[in-house]
């Protein structure tokens, strides 16, 4: 845990790999478009007839409609897993918490898929008279968070409130046993279209950004990463231990309420985008840990820019290496985050026994 | 970059640029279109039969295209298409079932000036007809041959289902050792071959269901059927009776009455390869 950065060079490369990796996410895709046409072509679609750009149309239409919610839309759900997951190690104070292995992922899966196969659109028109229709949209991240709220309370309570690692983990064992066996069964209940939409959702995909869940997921990016942040210094007393953390005058109760319900909400909603994509969650937090240390303050907003950073090339890659074909992201965040918690485990693996 | 301010002789130069290339393009959404990607194996089939294969430029990862077309660029599982993939290949058309998707994707592609047509997944030979239809008018290809052949085979499927005594009971199959058998139900490709071939299928569920052994006893399949990429694996029916010993005391199984039927004329409903197959089985459940 030698090999830290200081603030100042962490921050400018963090910031520079950002708009660096943006841009080639923005510049590779199926299309082929040179770097010319990508400026203008966005130009083009954001204010069209302001300069007479001379870009084909439908340039304008995948950067503006396809790459750019895409890009933003992976920059905030990676974002949110990494702070989730920085959360999660700090609630559990453990570097192996993360969203997908303790099971909140999985849990907020099933509340989406349970919306995917009983409350499709148009058996809520028939049941409700239209009522819901509007609110459809809002009924997916709804489920998914209560989903995600659910297990990581219940992994909260096993785990002996958050004292018992081995605990925590079993729960996580458990909860995604449960989850997988629900699924199962939602699979076996569900239409060609349910089923469809389940398996698509499962192995995470960011092929359906689309600029309304780029609004959604960023609001509450937004909103849970600036709660937390306020709560910084009440997070470093917590790695004290809790008792310690109420001499300094943390009402720890409410600070771990806040971080189960947020963390609840904003995986809800990351995992109702764009479905479950696993490991970013612990591997940005544990990486930012060991370039800049545990200070919440820092760690916060490094591990929301590092894991925005993360999804979209590992996104940029999803999408150009089987081009015209994709494949699903979280297979590759899975390919790419496996052997990192094995190595993880190599490390820990006094401490957990 | 590459701009330039609007001035005013330019302008008019551009005009005239923009209202011949709104012409141009008008005649060329007159004409058949030049650039098609087919998603799904029947509708590929029936595009290559109307004689669509010139304009052919990407099918998705379900098409199996005959040994001697040219290599054509796979877009992806007609499912999940890639929204950018599929417009990377410039297409005027993307033609495929209805179960084609997702729904932001196609909505994308219209926007950005692709026709897409969706056509159901045909039950009954009248649907396969329709579909043909529609297919020959956006690819603006003469269907008439093709239908009459298409009408000719049914009236004959027709004819020889009407020579068997009683239509055999038939079961279709798809099995896992150690994990039983799924049978497919109405609204399944199966279900409609079944159908065409004269017989009738012994399960009424809808789509693919887990089988219970005991309800395999009462159904009394007279044959069962499975799909040929599983025809190795379940050594043409020998296997079956090694996993479900209880199959014995069906007739099929009494009189090894196995089949395999041609999987890619199980693929998207009823397409040209399933009234072929639909013949081959008509006399083979005819023979006994």
């Amino acid at each position: 845990m030698e090999f830290r950065l200081s603030d100042k060079s962490l921050l400018p490369t963090l910031i520079a790999l950002l708009l660096v990796g943006s841009c080639v996410s923005l510049g590779a895709g199926a299309m082929t478009i040179g770097w010319r046409d990508v400026l203008s072509g966005l130009m083009h679609w954001s204010w069209p007839g302001f300069l007479n750009f001379d870009v084909p149309e439908q340039y304008a239409l995948v950067l503006g409609e396809i790459r750019l919610p895409r890009l933003l839309l992976g920059l905030i759900v990676g974002g949110t897993l990494g702070l989730c997951g920085a959360v999660m190690q700090g609630l559990f104070r453990n570097p192996l918490a993360d969203p997908g292995i303790i099971g909140v992922s999985a849990g907020a899966g099933v509340g989406a898929a349970l919306v995917l196969v009983f409350a499709s659109g148009a058996a809520l028109t028939t049941f409700a008279g239209g009522l819901f229709t509007d609110l459809h949209w809002l009924l997916l991240p709804a489920a998914a968070s209560l989903g995600g709220a659910l297990s990581t309370w219940l992994v909260y309570r096993l785990g002996d409130r958050g004292k018992s690692v081995v605990m925590m983990l079993l729960a996580g064992v458990a909860i995604n046993a449960l989850a997988g066996a629900a699924i199962g069964l939602l699979n076996y209940v569900a239409d060609d279209r349910a089923l469809r939409d389940i398996t698509l959702w499962q192995m995470g995909n960011l092929g359906g950004a689309t600029w309304g869940a780029v609004a959604m997921s960023a609001l509450v990016l937004v909103i849970a990463a600036a709660l937390l942040w306020r709560r910084a210094p009440a997070l470093n007393a917590l790695l004290l231990g809790e008792s310690e953390a109420r001499h300094l005058g943390v009402d720890v109760m409410r600070l771990k309420q806040l971080m189960i319900v947020l963390t609840a909400v904003a995986m809800g909603t990351a995992v109702s985008a764009v479905g479950m994509i696993g490991f970013i969650g612990l591997v940005v937090p544990h990486t930012m840990r060991l370039l800049r240390g545990p200070d919440y303050r820092f760690l916060l907003p490094y591990c929301v820019l590092a894991g925005g950073l993360l999804l979209v090339l590992a996104d940029t890659a999803a999408r150009t290496l089987v081009a015209p074909a994709e494949m699903p992201v979280g297979i590759l965040t899975a390919i790419l985050g496996a052997p990192f918690f094995i190595y993880l485990l190599w490390q820990q693996r006094r401490q957990i026994f | 970059m590459r701009f330039s301010m609007p001035r005013l002789p330019k302008c008019s130069l551009y005009h005239w640029i923009f209202v011949a290339a709104l012409m141009f393009s008008g005649s060329a959404a007159a004409a058949a279109p030049e650039r098609v990607i087919s998603a799904g194996h029947s509708i590929t089939e029936l595009v290559l039969a109307l004689g669509g294969g010139d304009s052919l430029i990407a099918v998705d990862s379900s098409t199996r295209l005959p040994a001697d077309f040219r290599p054509l660029p796979v877009v992806g599982y007609y499912r999940q298409l890639p929204v950018e993939g599929l417009l990377a290949q410039n297409p005027q058309l993307l033609v495929g079932g209805d179960h084609m998707g997702p729904a932001n994707t196609l909505k994308l592609l219209q926007e950005s000036g692709v026709s897409v047509l969706q056509l159901p997944e045909a039950e009954t030979g009248e649907q396969l007809l329709e579909n043909i239809d529609r297919l020959s008018s956006a690819l603006e290809k003469p269907a008439a041959a093709i239908k009459r052949q298409v009408a000719d085979q049914l009236r004959s499927l027709k004819l020889a289902s009407k020579a068997l005594a009683q239509p055999p009971r038939v079961l279709f199959v798809r099995a896992q050792q150690g994990r039983g058998l799924k049978a497919a139900g109405t609204g399944t490709s199966p279900d409609s071959l079944i159908r065409l071939a004269g017989g009738v299928n012994t399960v009424d569920f809808d789509g693919y269901k887990q089988l219970s052994d005991e309800a395999l006893l009462e159904l009394r399949p007279d044959w069962i059927l499975f799909s040929s990429d599983q025809a190795e694996q379940l050594q043409n029916g020998s296997a079956l009776l090694e996993w479900q010993p209880l199959l014995k005391l069906t007739p099929a199984g009494r009189r090894g009455a196995f089949l395999s039927v041609d999987g890619y004329a199980l693929l998207g409903g009823i397409g040209l390869a399933s009234l072929k197959e639909a013949k081959t089985l008509n006399e083979k459940l005819s023979a006994r």
